[in-house]
């Protein structure tokens, strides 16, 4: 396939894995904000809703604009703004061109998903949409992009366009994921503290929930909520969809399905190897903060890489 | 309203001509309820399945729905045989004539056409000279477009044979026709139309160079912002071959490659949406982007083909036009099937007079203007616009033709209040390779506006399903 | 005359190259005028002849491996022959084309003002007469001045500059023929005798009933001599120039150029 096109389609398929992650990061805002914030020793409503504009570099871009921080504000500028290129709505955008620029290589499905997606959220205005509304708005999004996972394995051609998307839907996986983590407040032990315990128990659910890993570690750990557990988790576990050793694997399946010698297969080896070998107690004793963001080096590595592989025939 | 003055495709002499004869009945037992709910179905459909075209301005582009009508025009067997032969016609004398004014030039020897009028035309391209194309074949596509004015009397308005567009609409349109109407499919014996595309790969395959046996065709578009870029991606779709912006292909010791992910790929064939002035920086315009450096050179050493050739608007040159059934007796030695419209060419002082001193009946076309613009329709213009048009001839004759108000056929459409006549023509795509061939149909385009006789998508034109109904006999499924 | 010819031309890039592809008019023309003894293009990691619409040789070169320079190297011997400035119209273009007009050659008011006089000159003295006229009267007009003017500079702006090189001259005398309703053509070639950047030459052609293609040099206030050595015809530079070319990458560029046309014995 062209160059060309196969960025479009990595991009595409990045695009809405974004707008999920940042609708699901909204959700678990929100109900973070709902479970915590009048809590004792609670963060506040300020600073639960500042963890989306500081995951996703907009702090101050927003405050520019917006001035101050609530959760209508920050729903607002994440949800529909069209300035904002982080929005759920700019990133659509973004995707459905994507789409639009390889139309002729995508099945009908994929793209009538992705453009009646785009069509029912193009005219929307935050200032339009009822408060009341907005969860079911969110939970309409999410379904949206299980549609399009659903559509693009469902429907398309097991060749290199799926290759692509594919790569292209773990990288943003593991890096969100990575982010998210990296985002977390440090944190001592709880110790006895009851009002603590609860705190990092409803801000452990929240992460969990905006993961969509709740259950995984339910079903994993026979323990209550510890973010030495959920770290742990998150990163190492493969059998879960958004940890980063399951996104890494699947990078490194479909890399190797396109080419066995590619550069960018060799760089996401070794990343998989090491996710195979360290263990998290070491990695937390000199910070999980500095292997989580050397780990989004590592793929942004790999995407510059398979740029060079792959997209950038001279 | 008055219906009498134009010949209508459904009711002629207060009867429904046999061809509408059963849908007439079904439209007039149909509420107008049921048809405005299809009529909204037929809209979101299309938006979702993003048939859309682009229209530039503020906000950076905005994608709009060209009008669909859900009543379809309907054309009997017996007069789609006379259009059929006669676009067929029609396309193998442009063909024949490019090949020779590219060549030979024997009709410009002949004196049959002033050798100034192709040879001084901005759409005559010296860079062809001499150069054998596969086949001979230079408009591979080509869009004719008819108007009838009674029940046997077709007219050709205008040839089209550089990238004609519009295909994607007559396959839409059946599409949409057919999810909506599925009953009126089963009474009517509908001629299909959906194995369009794969004619048109068959042509592009049959004028591959020469050696290639398995030839890799791929169709060059301007990019998404290309008001027909629907159409393009559509098109590659439906042929499963590549859609490439010029920035994918480059030209290597002669030959053209596309950058794909494992390395340059070789491409044979180019289908390509772009105009010629845009196809090669180093032959035309310098600042093109849209193009390839270095096609002119592969093209003329014979490795790849462009789809049309370049040049090919000498043929559809309204100038040109005036010419076109002495050009079918020149080179086919047959009398022309359907007709031309008798045209003014106001570069001649006695058609210049006449012209001036008729303003108000006749339709003045800008020679080198397409889509609508540039043009007066006299009997529709004010006597302020009249005025304005008569200053732009008198300021530049060469630049105009004129012809006569043709008596368009209407044809019943559905509008706001319901079920009314609007003026209609119809593009039959023709596809020359190994044969020259059309499929049944075509694109019937409708001037939505009452009384409007323009037709053009950017003048606010719409379009309708267009049936052609098969002979008793022989029914052929594909 | 026998002419030895020899022309370098080294582009030396800012920034390294990914690709470039250039088309090169750099071989002489099958002409009565002129009969090629050797000829040797070389330098491009590619080349490959082809024949353009108006029948001119052209090499497609291409480079394709990342590159800082570009060399062309020509070099050959050629036998011309002075026809007194006329050509038949052995080469098959026929002149009406050339009243077309091009981006480079369109007429402005201020050469259409120019030339018309010249109109009366041909209906009372005939073409000859009035191609010589405006020959002349072009040459007084406009200075021969480097570094006024580029490749691409229009007629029309060289006119009103009042300064301008052999291209210019060609091209504002290719409209001024327009005016007065003779197809003229622009000629790129080597000028012996010249040296530097002047053995590069160009100048036009106007068509004349009855005789042909007859040469005009503006610049030079003559007829083409059997000095001229004929590359390329066309409407104007961008179809015949030399040289033309793009790349992928490669920042700016200087141009070296070195010319020698030489007179040689048989």
């Amino acid at each position: 396939m062209l160059g060309r096109a196969a960025d479009n389609v990595f991009w595409m398929a990045r695009h809405v894995e974004r707008v999920e992650s940042t609708v699901r990061l909204l959700r678990a805002t929100g109900l973070n904000a709902l479970l915590t914030s009048s809590a004792e020793g609670g963060e506040g409503d300020e600073a639960i809703w500042s963890r989306p504009l500081l995951l996703t570099g907009r702090m101050d871009d927003f405050m520019a604009r917006y001035e101050q921080i609530s959760s209508g504000r920050v729903l607002a500028y994440m949800l529909l703004d069209r300035e904002n290129p982080a929005s759920v709505k700019s990133v659509l955008a973004c995707a459905r061109e994507n789409a639009r620029a390889t139309r002729h290589l995508l099945t009908n499905e994929i793209w009538e998903c992705l453009n009646q997606t785009w069509l029912a959220i193009k005219d929307l205005h935050f200032t339009t949409v009822q408060r009341t509304a907005i969860d079911d708005r969110l939970e309409w999004l999410t379904e949206r992009c299980f549609m399009f996972r659903g559509a693009l394995f469902g429907s398309m051609r097991r060749d290199e366009s799926l290759s692509f998307a594919n790569i292209g839907m773990y990288l943003e996986r593991g890096d969100h994921t990575a982010r998210l983590l990296a985002g977390q407040p440090e944190r001592g032990g709880a110790g006895d503290d009851a009002a603590a315990k609860m705190r990092e128990y409803y801000e452990g659910m929240a992460l969990l929930k905006a993961l969509g890993s709740y259950r995984a570690y339910r079903e994993t750990f026979a323990s209550n909520l510890d973010f030495g557990r959920i770290a742990e988790l998150l990163i190492l576990n493969a059998t879960v969809p958004r940890s980063l050793r399951g996104c890494i694997d699947e990078v490194v399946n479909s890399l190797r399905a396109l080419n066995p010698t590619a550069d960018s297969l060799k760089t996401a080896h070794e990343l998989q190897y090491r996710l195979q070998t360290v263990q998290i107690g070491l990695v937390r004793r000199v910070g999980l903060r500095a292997f989580l963001l050397d780990f989004c080096q590592e793929l942004d590595e790999i995407s510059t890489q398979i740029q060079r592989d792959f997209m950038m025939v001279q | 309203m008055s219906e009498t003055a134009f010949f209508d495709e459904m009711h002629s002499g207060g009867g429904v001509r046999a061809p509408y004869d059963r849908y007439a009945a079904w439209l007039h037992s149909t509420p107008v309820e049921t048809l405005k709910q299809r009529h909204d179905q037929a809209n979101s459909l299309f938006r979702t399945v993003g048939i859309t075209f682009n229209v530039y301005g503020e906000d950076g582009g905005v994608e709009r729905l060209i009008p669909f009508d859900i009543v379809p025009r309907i054309i009997s067997a017996e007069e789609w045989d006379i259009v059929e032969r006669g676009v067929i016609q029609r396309v193998d004398a442009l063909n024949a004539f490019l090949h020779d004014v590219y060549n030979d030039q024997e009709i410009l020897r002949s004196g049959r056409i002033p050798p100034e009028l192709v040879l001084t035309n901005d759409a005559f391209r010296p860079e062809m000279l001499g150069l054998r194309l596969p086949r001979s074949v230079y408009a591979h596509v080509a869009g004719i477009d008819i108007v009838r004015i009674d029940a046997k009397t077709f007219y050709v308005l205008e040839d089209n044979a550089r990238t004609p567009s519009g295909v994607s609409y007559m396959l839409e349109n059946r599409q949409a026709m057919m999810r909506l109407f599925p009953d009126l499919f089963a009474a009517y014996p509908v001629a299909p139309v959906s194995h369009y595309p794969e004619l048109l790969l068959d042509t592009l395959r049959a004028v591959a160079p020469k050696e290639v046996e398995d030839p890799t065709v791929v169709l060059l578009t301007p990019g998404q912002y290309n008001s027909a870029y629907f159409e393009h991606a559509f098109l590659a779709q439906e042929m499963g071959i590549e859609l490439v912006e010029g920035q994918d292909l480059f030209v290597d010791d002669g030959d053209v490659f596309m950058r794909t992910t494992r390395g340059p790929k070789r491409v044979h064939v180019i289908y390509r949406r772009i105009d010629d002035d845009f196809l090669d920086p180093l032959t035309f315009r310098r600042d093109s982007t849209l193009g390839v450096a270095g096609l002119m050179a592969a093209c003329r050493l014979g490795r790849v083909t462009v789809c049309n050739a370049v040049g090919g608007g000498i043929a559809d040159d309204k100038a040109i036009y005036a010419y076109m059934p002495e050009i079918i007796r020149f080179y086919l030695g047959q009398e022309p099937i359907l007709k031309n419209v008798p045209t003014y060419t106001l570069r001649r002082k006695k058609d210049l007079d006449y012209t001036l001193a008729h303003l108000p009946e006749l339709v003045v076309k800008e020679v080198h203007g397409s889509g609508g613009y540039g043009m007066l329709v006299g009997p529709a213009a004010s006597k302020a616009e009249i005025e304005a048009f008569r200053a732009k001839i008198v300021a530049a004759p060469d630049g105009f033709i004129a012809q006569p108000t043709l008596a368009l056929s209407t044809c019943p459409t559905f509008v706001e209040d319901g079920i009314a006549p609007r003026h209609v023509d119809l593009r039959p795509f023709v596809l020359s390779g190994q044969k020259t061939t059309v499929v049944p149909g075509g694109l019937t385009r409708v001037a939505m506006r009452q009384g409007s006789l323009v037709v053009n998508s950017s003048q606010g034109g719409g379009t309708k399903d267009t049936w052609v109904l098969e002979k008793p006999h022989a029914r052929p499924r594909r | 005359m026998r002419l030895q010819i020899s022309h370098e031309t080294v582009y030396s890039l800012t920034q390294a190259a990914s690709r470039s592809i250039q088309y090169l008019r750099l071989t002489p023309r099958v002409d009565r005028c002129q009969r090629t003894e050797s000829w040797v293009i070389e330098g491009p990691e590619r080349l490959r002849p082809w024949t353009d619409g108006y029948g001119n040789t052209v090499h497609v070169a291409s480079e394709s491996t990342t590159h800082d320079s570009l060399v062309i190297r020509v070099s050959g011997v050629v036998t011309t022959r002075d026809t007194a400035g006329v050509l038949p119209l052995d080469d098959g273009l026929p002149p009406d084309m050339f009243l077309r007009e091009t981006p480079l050659t369109a007429v402005s008011a201020e050469i259409a003002g120019f030339a018309r006089p010249f109109a009366d000159t041909r209906a009372a003295e005939g073409d000859i007469a009035a191609l010589h006229a405006l020959m002349t009267a072009q040459a007084d007009a406009i200075a021969f001045e480097a570094g006024h003017t580029s490749v691409f500079t229009p007629a029309a702006s060289a006119f009103s500059t009042g300064k301008g090189v052999c291209q210019d001259h060609a091209h504002i005398f290719i409209a001024a023929c327009r005016v007065i309703g003779l197809p003229c053509r622009y000629v790129s070639g080597y000028l012996a005798f010249g040296s530097g950047d002047v053995a590069t030459h160009a100048w036009a052609e106007a068509f004349v009933a009855d005789l042909g293609w007859v040469s005009f040099d503006p610049a030079n206030r003559q007829s083409a001599t059997d000095a001229y050595v004929r590359l390329a015809v066309g409407p104007d530079y961008a179809a015949a120039a030399p040289v033309i070319g793009v790349r992928t990458g490669g920042g700016g560029e200087e141009v070296s150029v070195a010319v020698q046309v030489e007179q040689v014995q048989s």
